[in-house]
């Protein structure tokens, strides 16, 4: 990938003049980078809806060509009528699929257990759409949730964030195109990308903050902290995967590891943040129940 | 998560008569139990030479977060521990990355030693620091980074054909 030459957005020019500057990333960085501001970010975006799309119709094409070989393991058709399912349905069911759909219906073994219930109970949502043929109907189902689930466009945002850099936000994001696992990431109806999207999601606390900046001030602002939101992100992961418990270390950095190590007292923090739903409760009591005149 | 555990408890240890062994362990977790159970899961219980192939399927993702997580962990001790100022040179190295490389390095040592460790494949794209780690890799060391694209092609193309013959890695 040729990657050319300018600063990221938000580099002072103090860093600019510095010899390390000039000798690692900046002389790397796409020539697109000088157009900062919303065009360009409105463009990467467009253009990263594009690549989403091709990646998606490649990873059809190969697992089409695909289709002709043999299987195997067998195990699809016993659940699957061959004489009426394509080859793209019948492509979809292969490892946890069949675990997922199975705990759907009902869970009676030990083993059911290691599967989490989130996909499971999206799966016998979507089975109970068609329920003459409900395996075909959840399996298709499954699929366009993980599609609409997908966090090319998440992650941009994410790393435009944390890296300030438009150039390495698309860059990023371009890299994510390109995964370990693209079946089970971007075509089956895995926990990975309902997994990836809530924890993206929850993780992503600015625009969160633009929305609420936008809003009127108010209750808004204490019932829709940012942190109970990522909270209920994460928990939304943590139905999908176990490991959905690491998120909360995000939280407990954000509130409490975050404020000591950039020398703000946790304390002042709270007292802050407890002043201010008080005023808030307080402003809204006022205007729910208005003192009856004399 | 915990309803999850609670409707395993209920299901074998409450609604009947005969309680699994699990039950009387503490914390009574179901999931724990089968993970250990019916998967092998545990502390370097994968580390044996039939799995030495799963292991090199998972190098390349396992290398790049392995250096770039204990690279984002050992700065962020620095800066802590010895007040060292950030340098403000790299887009890839900012104060806010520093939860994103901890949690990538307790997930990639959780992987590698207490799981099934192929299964990084799968999970390194919920972790958004793979692809600022491939992106800093493209940009620090083009040559790798190279490498880096080139086998996520080859590895991507390979892995689907697997997937549609029912072929591990899982």
């Amino acid at each position: 990938m040729d990657v050319g030459c300018v600063r990221p957005v938000g580099m002072t020019q103090r860093c600019e003049t510095h010899r390390r500057c000039g000798t690692n990333w900046r002389s790397r960085l796409p020539l697109s980078a000088t157009m900062t501001g919303d065009g360009l970010r409105k463009r990467h975006r467009k253009q990263l809806l594009i690549f989403t799309l091709a990646s998606h119709v490649l990873i059809l094409l190969l697992l089409f060509l695909c289709s002709y070989l043999p299987l195997f393991d067998s195990s699809p058709w016993a659940v699957l009528d061959k004489s009426t399912t394509s080859w793209a349905t019948s492509s979809l069911l292969r490892w946890d699929v069949f675990h997922f759909r199975l705990a759907a219906d009902v869970r009676m073994y030990e083993h059911q257990w290691a599967f989490f219930p989130g996909v499971p109970t999206f799966m016998g949502l979507l089975g109970r759409i068609a329920p003459s043929d409900n395996w075909a109907t959840s399996l298709q189902g499954g699929v366009l949730l993980a599609i609409a689930c997908d966090c090319t466009l998440s992650l941009y945002d994410l790393s435009l964030h944390h890296l300030k850099s438009t150039s390495l936000s698309f860059l990023s994001a371009t890299l994510s195109l390109l995964p370990s696992s693209p079946a089970t990431t971007r075509y089956a109806p895995y926990a990975e990308p309902l997994f990836a999207w809530a924890s993206y999601r929850g993780d992503f606390p600015p625009q969160l903050h633009f929305t609420l900046t936008q809003r009127p001030p108010g209750m808004l602002a204490c019932t829709r902290s940012q942190w109970a939101l990522a909270s209920v992100y994460f928990c939304l992961a943590g139905t999908f995967r176990s490991n959905g418990i690491l998120l909360s270390g995000f939280i407990l950095w954000g509130v409490l590891v975050e404020p000591f190590v950039r020398g703000r007292t946790v304390s002042h923090l709270l007292y802050k943040r407890t002043y201010i739903c008080v005023y808030c409760r307080r402003s809204w009591q006022l205007h729910a129940f208005p003192t009856p005149l004399p | 998560m915990i309803y999850h555990q609670y409707s395993g408890y209920q299901a074998f240890c409450q609604d009947t008569d005969t309680p699994a062994p699990w039950c009387s362990n503490s914390p009574p977790s179901i999931y724990t139990h089968v993970q250990s159970k019916y998967w092998g899961v545990g502390f370097l219980k994968y580390w044996t030479p039939q799995q030495l192939p799963n292991f090199l399927f998972a190098a390349p993702v396992l290398m790049l977060l392995s250096y770039y997580s204990t690279q984002s962990v050992c700065l962020f001790a620095n800066r802590l521990f010895y007040k060292d100022k950030p340098r403000g040179l790299s887009p890839f190295e900012p104060q806010s990355l520093a939860p994103h490389g901890i949690h990538a390095f307790v997930f990639t040592s959780i992987l590698l030693f207490a799981s099934h460790t192929q299964i990084i494949l799968r999970f390194a794209a919920s972790l958004p620091f793979t692809y600022w780690s491939a992106a800093r890799l493209l940009v620090e060391h083009p040559r790798l980074g190279k490498w880096w694209v080139g086998w996520s092609i080859v590895w991507g193309a390979v892995s689907l054909v697997l997937w549609s013959a029912f072929l591990p890695p899982a």
